[in-house]
């Protein structure tokens, strides 16, 4: 039973890292990749229709760890208490700049433009810390509270991990627009894409060669997730080199879901450890009785939704052109 | 340092902001859903103007509702992890089915409605906002009866040193969810009406050009007022029966008394208004008393002041508890050092309070330019409709 709503879980952290990846690249990549108001508004426009629908999965995979798993939601966000609030920081300035930029027709916009670029550039930094952190082993005393030691929090490993992600998210985001952007920036998207799969390349090598010396216990399925990882990557950079740029999205959605996946597989029954400590699916879950109740609630609204996303996206798949509405 | 006042204030911070802006959401969204269905079934232009212009005001407003929102959730992992420890198993699944059911869908559907406007067939464009406001109720539904669990623990038995669920079924029946639902409800109507009231009130006071929109805007606005405030008085009352079931001595606490008189006072105020605003209008009274005018403006503040105050009776009501008489809130706080905690708290005040700012102001501006002139003028973007 545990098991079956720890793949939920992972279904919901996973669709938003593969769908929200690309937002946050988008904001990253905002001042560079076109100067002009108007265009910067198509940028965000090729977002517009799916932005909202991103961002919530990470509402819905929280709301499910507390209902599913809440002796691992306290000891995890409390453990990583400094990097879970600045990847709140991060998230609440992006989420807010996004939706209030353009809502008024006349008005100075640099304050909320910064706070796009700023905001989405924090929240990829946090989720790479968090994410490598979570991969390496978070620092908590024995018996699961956290150890208080914020700085343990910022070592090498998860510092590559944070800069690994801002590369990751940047070539989502570039592939993103690749595919959505008006037509004449295709080729503009598409070359900053290809710019981006080096840096990704070196982080994904660096970061599994050390994992390899530095973890252990880690099981096949971990392993398998690395190699998904370099697949993922290939097929973005293929995707890209022959114009396919929905195969190359696609590509770099599943590689955006891979670190989220690798925590939740790497030594999996336990989903959290650090030296001194581990806790099993088991011992994360919720009662029977609680999992009973979230059975006639979860499957429908993530089924319903999976539809009605499902339909946002046929209906816009194409490029950006005259007709678009804008609202971001 | 201690960290326990820092946590405590924490939460009561933001989550002050977000029932600042949840609650006119919950308000507006069914304003613009009635504009919206009037303007689909009678087909008066003015009516789709009107949804367009309240909509926008509503999504500016809905957008820091969403980013509060966050930082709640994630807040109970934070500092209160004795809760989860304690009673996890029980007030984790409303709240999962909150996030599940109410606000991913709602979020969905409000994308879907705010570009699917003049694109879409009407009835289904309309059936979305439906949906919106449809899932906003359900979530102040589920939050409700999850702090209704920590007000008065139903439907679990102590079982091993944590709480157990029993019976779901029960927490939809706990006498603490009972009348405060109806009167939070109430709440955000009563507020939803005053907004539009005032800011309609505004633009008679400018001499605006536009008075058939304002007119119309008006008297939904008092409509809803009205509505809201015989609730929220009403039910405001019934929880006195209710309370004496679960927490007896809950109002003999000194904190308590001045935030209690205060919101019955502005309850009663607000009433009034709203009756007067009702008498008023026989023959369109209400848009002509130029004097009322000026005090529709002033009175847009009170229900949110009234709304905070009633929070603080309830909350600070249940103190020292956090789940009443099974958890104590001085044992749920996280092992945090306070240093950290006190970093996270002004971090987060001061970004709340400058979003929060710059929100207001850009409603403010939205607000008194009023709707768009009826002839669209040509644009090279092509603007959503919100």
């Amino acid at each position: 039973m545990a098991t079956f709503w720890w793949g939920v879980l992972g279904l919901l952290t996973c669709g938003y890292f593969a769908l929200a990846g690309y937002d946050y690249g988008v904001g990253m990549l905002l001042p560079g990749f076109e100067a002009g108001e108007r265009r910067r508004r198509q940028t965000l426009g090729a977002l517009g229709p799916f932005f909202l629908a991103n961002e919530v999965w990470l509402v819905a995979a929280v709301g499910l760890l507390f209902g599913a798993f809440p002796h691992l939601e306290d000891k995890v966000f409390a453990g990583a208490y400094v990097l879970v609030v600045t990847l709140l920081l991060g998230l609440v300035t992006f989420t807010a700049s996004m939706q209030l930029r353009s809502r008024r027709p006349d008005a100075r916009r640099g304050a909320w433009t910064a706070g796009i670029v700023g905001g989405a550039l924090v929240t990829a930094l946090s989720w790479g810390l968090f994410l490598g952190n979570l991969v390496l082993g978070l620092p908590l005393d024995a018996d699961g509270s956290p150890s208080g030691d914020a700085l343990a929090l910022f070592g090498p490993y998860a510092v590559l991990w944070g800069l690994g992600f801002v590369a990751l998210f940047c070539l989502q985001g570039a592939a993103f627009l690749a595919v959505r952007a008006p037509a004449e920036l295709t080729g503009r998207a598409a070359r900053l894409a290809r710019a981006f799969t080096a840096p990704v390349l070196a982080f994904l090598v660096i970061a599994t060669a050390w994992g390899a010396f530095a973890l252990d216990g880690v099981t096949a399925l971990g392993t398998g997730v690395a190699a998904l990882a370099f697949a993922a990557l290939a097929v973005t950079w293929l995707g890209l080199s022959a114009k396919r740029y929905r195969v190359a999205l696609v590509g770099s959605m599943v590689l955006s879901a891979c670190p989220a996946l690798l925590a939740g597989t790497l030594r999996f029954p336990a989903v959290l450890v650090s030296s001194h400590y581990a806790l099993s699916v088991g011992q994360a879950a919720t009662a029977p009785e609680t999992f009973a109740v979230l059975a006639w609630f979860a499957p429908p609204a993530v089924l319903v939704l999976l539809v009605v996303q499902w339909l946002t996206w046929r209906a816009h798949r194409r490029p950006l052109d005259q007709r678009s509405l804008l609202h971001f | 340092m201690n960290a326990l006042p820092i946590a405590r204030l924490q939460f009561a911070t933001t989550t002050s902001f977000h029932f600042l802006f949840v609650l006119l959401t919950l308000g507006l969204v069914t304003l613009v859903a009635v504009m919206q269905t009037r303007a689909t079934v009678g087909g008066r232009p003015e009516l789709l103007r009107m949804t367009r212009f309240w909509g926008r005001l509503y999504v500016i407003n809905y957008a820091l509702g969403i980013v509060t929102g966050i930082v709640m959730e994630f807040q109970f992992g934070l500092t209160w992890t004795g809760l989860s420890a304690f009673a996890g198993d029980v007030f984790g699944a409303p709240l999962a089915i909150e996030t599940l059911v109410a606000f991913f869908l709602e979020s969905t559907f409000l994308g879907l409605w705010i570009f699917g406007f003049g694109r879409m067939n009407r009835w289904l464009h309309l059936a979305l906002i439906w949906l919106v406001t449809l899932t906003a109720y359900a979530s102040a539904l589920f939050i409700m009866l999850a702090n209704s669990f920590l007000q008065n623990p139903v439907g679990s038995r102590l079982e091993g040193g944590t709480l157990r669920l029993d019976d779901f079924g029960a927490l939809f029946t706990n006498p603490a969810l009972a009348a405060s639902l109806p009167h939070v409800v109430g709440a955000a109507i009563l507020t939803g009406g005053f907004f539009v009231v005032g800011v309609s009130a505004w633009h008679f006071l400018k001499r605006t050009g536009e008075v058939e929109f304002f007119r119309r805007s008006m008297r939904i606005g008092v409509v809803a007022s009205l509505i809201g405030a015989v609730f929220v008085v009403n039910q405001g009352f019934a929880q006195f029966g209710e309370l004496a079931k679960y927490q007896p001595d809950k109002l003999e606490d000194g904190g308590v008394g001045l935030p209690l008189g205060l919101m019955i006072v502005l309850g009663f105020v607000m009433l009034l208004c709203a009756l007067l605003g009702a008498l008023l209008l026989i023959r369109n009274w209400v848009t002509k008393a130029r004097f009322l005018h000026y005090l529709m403006v002033a009175a847009i503040p009170l229900p949110f002041v009234a709304a905070i105050l009633g929070w603080l009776v309830r909350e600070l009501g249940r103190q020292p508890w956090l789940v009443w008489g099974k958890l104590r809130t001085a044992d749920a706080i996280a092992d945090v050092p306070a240093g950290q905690i006190l970093f996270s708290f002004i971090a987060f005040s001061l970004l709340f309070a400058a979003l929060a700012v710059a929100d207001w102001v850009l409603m403010a501006r939205v607000a008194k330019r009023g709707p768009d002139p009826v002839e669209e003028p040509a644009e090279l973007l092509v603007l959503s409709g919100v």
